[in-house]
């Protein structure tokens, strides 16, 4: 009993925390609608979604080494952000997107949505080969989109971002692309779990190669676990954490979702940690 | 070491609230335009502003004040009375011109603003100036024989 509610707590706190950066994201974008329109929110910040974006620090980056100069839009909060998403990668993995990122979150919700309605198809309608290879996608989105952004010193991944879209869709600044993605990936949800994370974003993909060196690591111990696969069918990113010991899977968006804190039964079993669980006494 | 999922978010969120506090403090963290452009790199022009960092948020004023081009030579290039450049945006140009063959926008206010003053700025390909603006150059600016020519061939009919 005590068990449950400590899963319960958990999961509470990961959704308390989305829905908090949710609304935070939502907040500054319409304060700074409201600046446009000589209207101010006592307190808040006049900042757009591009200066609290760490994405635009990337996209920044070479521009900044070559000329000294931001890219159109961008500040230095987003590149600050960016630095910190990097820590807390090194530690955690992609952790920004399994808590953090409000376009994951959007997902995610409109994801359990569909769970509903297509309770048998949900997740599983993309063909396993098809899946493979369509992953390898948002790696080539992020070349494209460094290398496009170094050439015309312009954020030309806004054109087609449906998470600018989607907190910018009462704006006129939305491209009819971007619009056209949000409703793409919005559809996409109801039957695949978080579409655009898994094949298009380029954040999450560079995200993700930091759970191949991450300090804290996902692990599951072979010892203990049951092979329920309770793991594997939790997994939003469907990765079939109960074949491995160390879960380094670029996909991984650290929502600790397969852990024995959340959804695995078996105590200790997959766990966050620095060192194998014994190894001290292993070596 | 283990940890629990909870306090991984916790310490994320810290080192989140932490590191934006700290950078604020140091003035760092910055999420709007300071309105005081780059400067070139180069030695020759190294305390010249660089027309290739003006935002689209500057106003037609705050670039006519930072690179001291009259405004009526801004307003008259890009099609505006003297009244309505003042307050006008560099991103507001892109309404202006929604309907046009080519874009006109802050990528073309940073090109007429560095033939203007004859300074170096390489513009992309798709960077066009209204029609009004060659006239503007010729007789007020002072741009290279090669940026005329560059602007002749990117003009907005």
């Amino acid at each position: 009993m005590e068990n449950k509610k400590k899963k319960k707590g958990a999961a509470a706190l990961r959704l308390a925390v989305q829905i908090a950066v949710f609304a935070l994201v939502f907040f500054i974008t319409v304060s700074k609608w409201l600046a446009e329109k000589g209207i101010t929110i006592p307190f808040a910040s006049e900042a757009s979604l591009h200066a609290v974006c760490p994405f635009g620090g990337v996209e920044t980056l070479y521009r900044l080494v070559t000329t000294g100069m931001y890219v159109q839009k961008i500040h230095s909060s987003s590149l600050i952000l960016a630095i910190i998403s990097v820590v807390t990668a090194l530690l955690f993995g992609a952790i920004f997107c399994g808590y953090i990122c409000p376009f994951g979150a959007y997902q995610e919700w409109i994801g359990k949505l569909g769970a509903k309605l297509f309770p048998n198809k949900y997740n599983k309608v993309v063909p396993a080969k098809l899946d493979k290879a369509l992953r390898y996608l948002r790696y080539v989105v992020l070349i494209m989109v460094i290398y496009n952004t170094a050439a015309t010193a312009k954020l030309v991944f806004q054109n087609v971002d449906p998470y600018y879209a989607l907190f910018n869709f009462f704006t006129n600044e939305v491209a009819v692309s971007a619009y056209i993605m949000l409703a793409a990936m919005s559809g996409l949800s109801l039957i695949v779990e978080r579409p655009w994370c898994k094949y298009l974003c380029p954040y999450g993909a560079l995200l993700g190669l930091f759970n191949k060196i991450r300090i804290f690591k996902l692990r599951r111990s072979k010892s203990t676990c049951i092979n329920c696969k309770k793991c594997d069918k939790v997994c939003p990113m469907n990765i079939e954490v109960s074949s491995k010991e160390v879960i380094s899977d670029l996909q991984c968006i650290s929502c600790h979702k397969c852990t024995s804190e959340v959804s695995c039964p078996v105590k200790d079993t997959v766990t966050i940690s620095v060192k194998k669980e014994g190894a001290a006494h292993e070596s | 070491m283990k940890v629990k999922p909870q306090a991984a978010i916790i310490i994320v969120i810290a080192i989140f609230v932490a590191g934006i506090a700290f950078s604020s403090l140091s003035g760092l963290w910055k999420t709007q335009t300071t309105k005081e452009p780059a400067k070139y790199r180069e030695e020759k022009l190294a305390e010249v502003y660089n027309p290739d960092d003006i935002r689209g948020s500057y106003s037609f004023s705050e670039i006519s004040n930072l690179f001291k081009i009259p405004l009526k030579d801004l307003a008259d290039a890009f099609g505006l009375s003297e009244a309505e450049a003042a307050k006008f945006k560099c991103k507001d140009l892109e309404t202006k011109y929604s309907g046009s063959k080519y874009e006109i926008g802050t990528g073309s206010v940073k090109m007429f603003t560095a033939y203007y003053l004859g300074l170096p700025y390489t513009p992309s390909e798709d960077t066009y100036l209204p029609a009004a603006a060659l006239k503007v150059l010729k007789d007020r600016g002072k741009p290279t024989a090669a940026q005329l020519e560059y602007v002749s061939n990117h003009l907005l009919q």
